[in-house]
């Protein structure tokens, strides 16, 4: 990684209040960037969206300005053009890329910047801790912590697993910006919704960088009506049902959902590609990566074991399953229920086709 | 509801509505009433009659002195609507509560005490048949109490009350007695009472030790480093690991790891335990241990370090709770409230004692283990006509232990 420390603490994190109220005084407005003399800022801005859609979290800092003023200016501006795009999985993607960016910088930056910007700009519950409980050396309240916590799966996250002294939950530096990596996330998205609540007119010049830049989107994202026949998500169970909603308007989902889904998904016989696709709407999608799960899922890799989709009660102590199941007639694993709500289908279909057959 | 018959129910009842004409204003009154939801139980029926709220301390009492009800809660949560259907009730935030209940704890005492009753024959049978043998009706259970049901209850409590203070942080509590099997815990700190439902799930894993990994305190290396591995002054889990390990090295106790690891394999241990045991020094030797050994300790000293609460009830968001220095109905004990800081000196067989002593009801007795009431004991006996003080016959009429001649 190149070397950030010549970059200005407003350069590298846009979203500080003081970096928000630099731009504010420096009088831009949206019509002066159709000034070539703001081309600069335009074109940064604009790679800023190319990195997420090329890079997602493999961003690094490499492709910053050194001019303070382009990276500031070009942060709200690309929050302007992504929300006039439209696109609800490229405003994640986004949303996380410049969460990794940030997350790269406050690695390389010093704790007393990062103490701050976690306290003062995302109001977080944390002090740096003088005794360092087995290496610790930051602490965060009990209340925050959980809540930043609850998306995170491994163990180590687990309050359980965690030192806790007198409401104090003891954590690293790296674990702390991890945290602050969701914040950002949370920051930027909230943004996006702002600027989508209030669409501004573009010049032209802007509106010309995005139209380009929606002709390299996927011109339709895998829709519903793309799975049809017997594997249609209507014989799904709800809980299926209801994460695949989740990952096709691209929002976080934990990483046994995914696991959940994908082995549902193999084992109806869905092939690889079309599971792929599915998977693509994850705003941290690497084809590479995921490829690999899917096929190790699927037992063509690996130990070579086909995994099994979870039961029910696995599903219910993950938090997954639908209204404890009151949809679902008792079954013990969601694959039952496909069984059973095709059979009824199928059914459905063969009375259909013989009233039709009546008709003509 | 166990009268063995109805004069029982309405002569208990009486002593009921008496003690709350003159002690209605000894009630607990949860903060923020007109949020809260109350329900209760009466003496004639079986449903409860819920979604309910008061405005005002005196609303609450008239209602409560007119109905006399046989148990009466209110919701840990606050809601905007606390008397609109449980959907649309707007929940503002809940109460953290515990419930710790002797019933769960597998107290050796409970096969001692515990017996069946058949409502028709007024007899005692024990636990084991489910039906009558003389006229073939379903019997129905007693479940007694004794002090030592409530040493281990309290035991919990006290556990309980290390992982909400030295942990937690949390600083405002209210405890009571259930007025039956247990005890109840309530966590007021404000920043708490947001906490959904995944959140206080994060608190109930960490006080019952669920998800607690050997592997994170580093002892599932072959080489143990000391260093790293928990020690007797750690904080938080690790260090009531160590404790627990070191105190079953130390003490020998057997027992605790025969229930974990089961008898076959126990004596192999129990020979390295004793090996280890005679150069026990400052701290856990957890590098002279073979895995297996390590393994088992850790098992045994998460079950005995945890608390075993009742976490259907702290996860429960919407939960009603008994209200705070009420009769309970299973009794006619009060559901006495204390100072959380006095848990080791409360007395439950003679601070929840509510109903008259110096009264007196003579009452035909099923059956009674030894019990204590206040200063009084009271022999075993069975099948015998009783005159006894008034709190001790009802809490023999509530169980369905005794009726009236
Ligand atoms: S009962 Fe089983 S199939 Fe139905 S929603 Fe729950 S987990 Fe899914
Ligand atoms: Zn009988
Ligand atoms: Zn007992």
């Amino acid at each position: 990684m190149p070397s950030t420390s010549r970059l200005s603490i407003l350069a590298k994190y846009p979203f500080l209040p003081e970096a928000r109220r630099y731009i504010s005084e420096y009088g831009l407005t949206l019509e002066s960037f159709s000034d070539p003399a703001y081309s600069k800022i335009v074109e940064r801005a604009k790679q800023r969206i190319v990195d997420a859609i090329r890079l997602g979290e493999g961003v690094d800092p490499s492709n910053m300005s050194e001019d303070e003023v382009v990276e500031l200016a070009s942060f709200p501006l690309a929050i302007i053009l992504i929300a006039a795009i439209k696109d609800r999985f490229l405003a994640r993607r986004f949303a996380l890329t410049e969460a990794s960016l940030a997350t790269k910088l406050l690695l390389d930056d010093d704790s007393k910047t990062i103490l701050r910007i976690a306290r003062e700009v995302f109001g977080m519950d944390v002090k740096a801790e003088e005794a360092q409980a087995m290496a610790h050396e930051y602490s965060m309240g009990l209340r925050d912590y959980l809540k930043g916590s609850m998306t995170f799966n491994a163990p180590s996250w687990k309050l359980v697993n965690r030192i806790v002294i007198r409401g104090r939950v003891m954590i690293t530096i790296n674990e702390l910006i991890r945290l602050m990596k969701d914040k950002v996330m949370e920051y930027v998205l909230e943004n996006i919704e702002k600027a989508m609540s209030r669409p501004p007119k573009l010049p032209q010049n802007l509106q010309k960088i995005i139209d380009e830049i929606k002709s390299t989107l996927p011109s339709k994202r895998y829709e519903e009506e793309i799975i049809s026949g017997e594997s249609s998500p209507e014989a799904w169970p709800p809980c299926m049902k209801l994460i695949y909603q989740n990952v096709m308007k691209g929002e976080n989902v934990s990483h046994f959902a995914n696991f959940a889904l994908a082995s549902f998904l193999i084992n109806i016989g869905m092939n690889l590609d079309d599971i792929l696709k599915i998977f693509a709407h994850r705003p941290d999608f690497d084809q590479r990566i995921a490829r690999y799960q899917i096929e190790h899922i699927a037992g063509l890799r690996g130990s070579r074991t086909k995994y099994t989709t979870p039961s029910c009660d696995t599903m219910k102590t993950n938090g997954l399953c639908v209204e404890d199941g009151k949809l679902c007639g008792g079954v013990k694993n969601p694959l039952a229920y496909f069984r059973r709500s095709l059979r009824r289908l199928r059914k459905a279909d063969k009375d259909k086709a013989e009233v039709e057959g009546e008709r003509s | 509801m166990s009268f063995i018959s109805e004069a029982d129910a309405s002569i208990v009842k009486k002593f009921f509505k008496n003690f709350y004409r003159k002690t209605y204003s000894k009630l607990y009154i949860p903060s923020r009433l007109p949020e809260r939801e109350f329900g209760y139980f009466t003496f004639e029926k079986k449903l409860m009659i819920r979604h309910l709220s008061f405005n005002s301390p005196q609303e609450l009492w008239e209602r409560i002195i007119e109905e006399t009800p046989l148990h009466i809660y209110h919701s840990a949560a606050f809601y905007k609507y606390p008397r609109a259907p449980m959907d649309a009730k707007g929940w503002l935030g809940a109460e953290l509560i515990f419930d710790i209940d002797a019933d769960h704890l597998k107290t050796p005492c409970r096969k001692r005490h515990d017996f069946k009753v058949c409502k028709r024959c007024r007899k005692a049978y024990p636990v084991s048949l489910d039906l009558c043998p003389d006229c073939g009706q379903s019997l129905m259970k007693v479940e007694w109490v004794c002090d030592l049901c409530l040493e281990a209850a309290r035991e919990e409590a006290r556990k309980l009350l290390s992982f909400l203070e030295d942990d937690f942080g949390f600083s405002k509590f209210r405890a009571a007695f259930s007025g039956n099997r247990g005890y109840h815990l309530v966590v007021e700190d404000e920043s708490i009472l947001e906490l959904d439902q995944a959140e206080r799930k994060e608190l109930i894993d960490y006080i019952t030790g669920t998800g607690l990994s050997m592997k994170l305190m580093g002892l599932e290396e072959r080489i143990i480093d000391l260093e790293t591995a928990p020690k007797l002054e750690d904080p938080s889990w690790r260090g009531r690991i160590a404790k627990a390990v070191f105190e079953l090295l130390a003490s020998q106790n057997y027992e605790v790891l025969r229930e974990v690891a089961g008898d076959s394999i126990a004596q192999t241990l129990i020979d390295e335990i004793k090996e280890i045991s005679k150069a026990l020094g400052e701290n856990v030797p957890w590098n002279l241990m073979r895995p297996r050994l390590r393994r088992t300790l850790f098992e045994a000293a998460r079950e005995l370090a945890s608390a075993h609460i009742d976490v259907v009830v702290t996860q429960d968001i919407h939960r009603l709770l008994r209200l705070g220095n009420s009769l309970n109905g299973k009794t006619g004990l009060m559901a006495k409230m204390f100072n959380p800081d006095e848990l080791d000196e409360f007395e439950p067989f003679s601070e929840s004692v509510a109903l008259p002593m110096d009264d007196e009801l003579t009452v035909y007795v099923i059956k009674a283990p030894r019990f204590k009431l206040g200063e009084v004991e009271f022999e075993e006996c069975e099948n015998e006509l009783k005159k006894l003080p008034a709190a001790a016959a009802i809490l023999l009429l509530c169980k369905g232990a005794a009726t009236l001649p």
